[in-house]
């Protein structure tokens, strides 16, 4: 019965969606205000209805109901309940109808804000009801979670949600279960994070259509989707980084970054919108950002649904990809469709996109940001054709060629490097134009920085000149930043007499964008210091040691104290390696890496233990046991990781700060005039 | 299928068309001015003022 009625709410969501796109288009047509309130009330129910599937098929998964196909898919008696809830998005039909439900919570969001009924209205509910309707479209008749197994009079099993004539139920005791590679906290949060980051970049891309379709010659949308855009950005860098964690925690090589086809996938929407952040200051200043934004804004949910088509029609082989599936061709040709749609749309407005003509010279900020842009498309240039170049090889040539990290690093590390420079140098720029001698007076204490920092880092032993010039860039930047930050702090606290600390926070309040920024830019910054020390100082070794050896390794020692089989209750067989972690001769740490076997999937999962300070992580792989006692260790240094998780730390919050309103009028203090006023009146 | 989840899909699908139809009955709620208690209520004090 539940999977029944999951499966007709889908269906009654569906209808609703179809019947939300038809009434705003023709509500839009006929200037009828009661068609277009009747759609935003579809884009309103759209969300209780998905939410009651979503609660449907969970309360399936719970109860075990194996006799469902996706439930015995993905569930398993043996796992704990908090991978019963993640589950849910955790096979290809469970999380499209998650990215369905995510779409109508965002839609819901926007249309219970937006009551009254403007010129965008109309559009704001026909396009994400669109894109709705389209992949509901394929949950209900491509993939429905809810589809029960039976058995055909010929022996072929069938998948329907009502039992077909002739046919007995099929009805497991047992499920599958999740991969083993998925049974890991981060599946709680890291698929949900970012596909809201993903889902929520329809509403801009609506709002930008909308204004091109109705001709709005001010662009205003811009100013509306600010929240928007970055919200969806900051989901998006927690998505991304909650998987880098979650990969370094249990893929067991150390890294938290494989250049892997779906990170890449997932990497481009995220360039993408951070290129749209910064041209959104450029039209905010009155500069040529016009065209910039709308191409970018199309651009970002063009590659959230290419993202999704990577991930989904099986076309690569990845930890993160569903099996090959029809889903592609349904994929295709939708981001076929919108990419059309958008090439029209911006071919016939373009002339209304004109730049308002502007002054600013080459040394302003505004080139810079020009600058800033262009480097996050060449990034996502590289990204796209590392991607693409592979499938055209495979289908002009036949040729099967790999595109390995080393690519990747080599031709966007350049451009990466270029945009950490760029953090410093603009806020040292005026807004639209810098004399040289003005800008040289500014850029000293952070080139004093940088040469003192480059000095230290040689002095440490690190012998990559690569290396010294990123970490002298990182140093510019950061004073740079705290340079400006300081800066304004000190102009505040002249200007109202506030103290230090007064000054700082009111700082927020009164431009809680630049405030956010230099946090942001700050947490940047602080990641790179990670990404530094791991891409350029990581060493390894793989030793086999006998019980009670100990080895020297970074300045550490590691002692073998044998090992243990432990069979768990949850279908494991855990392998446990005991290691004691000594410096200068006594115990820092115990460490146990282990290795898991899952009987019901007959395949192994290496688990590391990882010692981690501020300075550098000591990461260590069970690779192996032998008899006696004896252990094989890969045992990896990866210097400065640690700042990498706390710049991505920074960086959300920073994007929160951005996010906050200004509160301005809380922290002025009435003045004596308006008092008296008050008396007067 | 099952009478009973026929009968939900059913309820919930009515339920949704009202919901989708409410903004084409304008429903017209009698204004409290107009009414003879309000007109009392608000011409007293009215009349105070005046005097």
């Amino acid at each position: 019965m539940i999977a029944e009625i999951g499966s007709g709410l889908l269906a009654i969501g569906l209808v609703n969606s179809l019947y939300g796109v038809a009434a705003a288009l023709y509500g839009r047509a006929r200037k009828a205000n009661d068609w277009i309130q009747s759609a935003r009330i579809s884009a309103l129910i759209g969300f209780p209805l998905l939410t009651t599937a979503i609660i449907l098929l969970e309360i399936l998964i719970l109860a075990g109901r194996y006799d469902v196909a996706y439930v015995y898919e993905v569930g398993s008696n043996s796992m704990p309940i908090y991978l019963k809830i993640a589950a849910l998005w955790g096979g290809q039909s469970g999380s499209l109808l998650f990215w369905c439900w995510l779409m109508s919570l965002v839609l819901f969001i926007y249309a219970i804000r937006h009551n009254r009924t403007d010129d965008r209205l109309p559009w704001m509910i026909a396009i994400p009801q669109f894109t709705m309707a389209f992949f509901l479209f394929m949950v209900l008749f491509a993939y429905n979670p809810f589809n029960r197994m039976f058995i055909g009079i010929n022996g072929e099993q069938i998948l329907s949600v009502l039992q077909p004539a002739n046919s007995l139920a099929i009805l497991p005791k047992e499920g599958v279960g999740l991969n083993p590679l998925l049974r890991h906290p981060g599946m709680i949060l890291h698929p949900p994070v970012l596909y809201f980051g993903f889902v929520s970049a329809v509403i801009p891309f609506s709002a930008a259509v909308a204004d091109l379709v109705e001709k709005q010659s001010d662009f205003g949308w811009v100013k509306d989707m600010r929240i928007w855009i970055l919200t969806g950005w900051l989901f998006l860098t927690a998505g991304l980084l909650l998987g880098s964690r979650w990969a370094y925690d249990l893929l067991a090589w150390g890294g938290y970054w494989g250049w892997d086809a779906v990170e890449i996938a997932a990497l481009m929407p995220w360039l993408s919108a951070s290129a749209l952040l910064h041209t959104l200051l450029l039209q905010d200043q009155g500069a040529r950002g016009k065209r910039w934004n709308a191409i970018l804004v199309m651009l970002t949910f063009l590659l959230v649904i290419f993202g999704t088509f990577i991930t989904r029609s099986g076309l690569v082989t990845s930890v993160h990809s569903f099996a090959a599936s029809s889903l592609g061709y349904y994929l295709s040709s939708f981001l076929l469709f919108c990419l059309i749609s958008c090439i029209i749309l911006l071919v016939v407005r373009w002339k209304r996109l004109k730049p308002v003509r502007q002054d600013a010279g080459w040394l302003s900020r505004q080139t810079a940001l020009q600058a800033v842009n262009l480097l996050f498309l060449g990034i996502l240039a590289v990204c796209l054709w590392g991607l693409v170049y592979p499938a055209l090889a495979q289908v002009i040539a036949g040729k099967t060629i790999i595109i390995g990290p080393g690519y990747y690093r080599t031709a966007s590390g350049p451009l990466f490097a270029a945009l950490l420079l760029l953090i410093g140098i603009c806020p040292l720029l005026a807004r639209t134009r810098s004399s040289l001698r003005t800008f040289s007076r500014s850029i000293w204490v952070p080139a004093a920085a940088a040469l003192v920092v480059s000095v230290v880092v040689l002095v440490s032993g690190v012998k990559s000149w690569t290396a010294v010039l990123a970490f002298a860039i990182v140093a510019f930047s950061i004073t740079a930043l705290l340079h400006d930050f300081a800066r304004i702090t000190r102009i505040n606290r002249k200007n109202r007499g506030e103290n230090n600390l007064r000054a700082f926070w009111s700082q927020r309040a009164r431009n809680a964008r630049r405030a956010g920024g230099i946090v942001i830019h700050l947490g940047i910054l602080l990641l790179a210091i990670g990404i530094i020390g791991i891409e350029f100082s990581q060493t390894y070794i793989e030793k086999n040691m006998r019980k009670d050896e100990s080895i020297e390794f970074a300045g550490y020692g590691i002692r073998n104290d044998g090992f243990e089989v432990i069979n768990s209750q949850d279908d494991r067989t855990i392998t446990l390696a005991k290691l004691s972690l000594l410096k200068n001769g006594r115990i820092v740490r115990r460490l146990e890496p282990q290795i898991d076997y899952l009987h019901s999937w007959d395949q192994f999962v290496s688990i590391p233990a990882i010692y981690s300070n501020l300075k550098e992580d000591l990461y260590i792989v069970l690779a192996g046991t032998n008899s006696g006692q004896a252990v094989t260790v890969k045992i990896v240094h990866n210097p400065l990781i640690s700042w990498l998780w706390i710049g991505g730390i920074v960086l959300m919050l920073g994007a929160v700060v951005a996010m906050l309103p200004r509160c301005e009028r809380v922290i002025e203090k009435p003045t004596m005039d308006s008092r008296t006023r008050v008396k007067v009146e | 299928m099952n009478i009973l989840s026929g009968m939900i899909i059913l309820i919930v699908a009515i339920g949704v068309g009202v919901l989708l139809a409410v903004p084409f009955f304008r429903v017209t709620i009698p204004s409290r001015e107009k009414s003879g208690r309000m007109k009392k209520f608000v011409k007293k004090p009215l009349k105070r003022l005046k005097k």
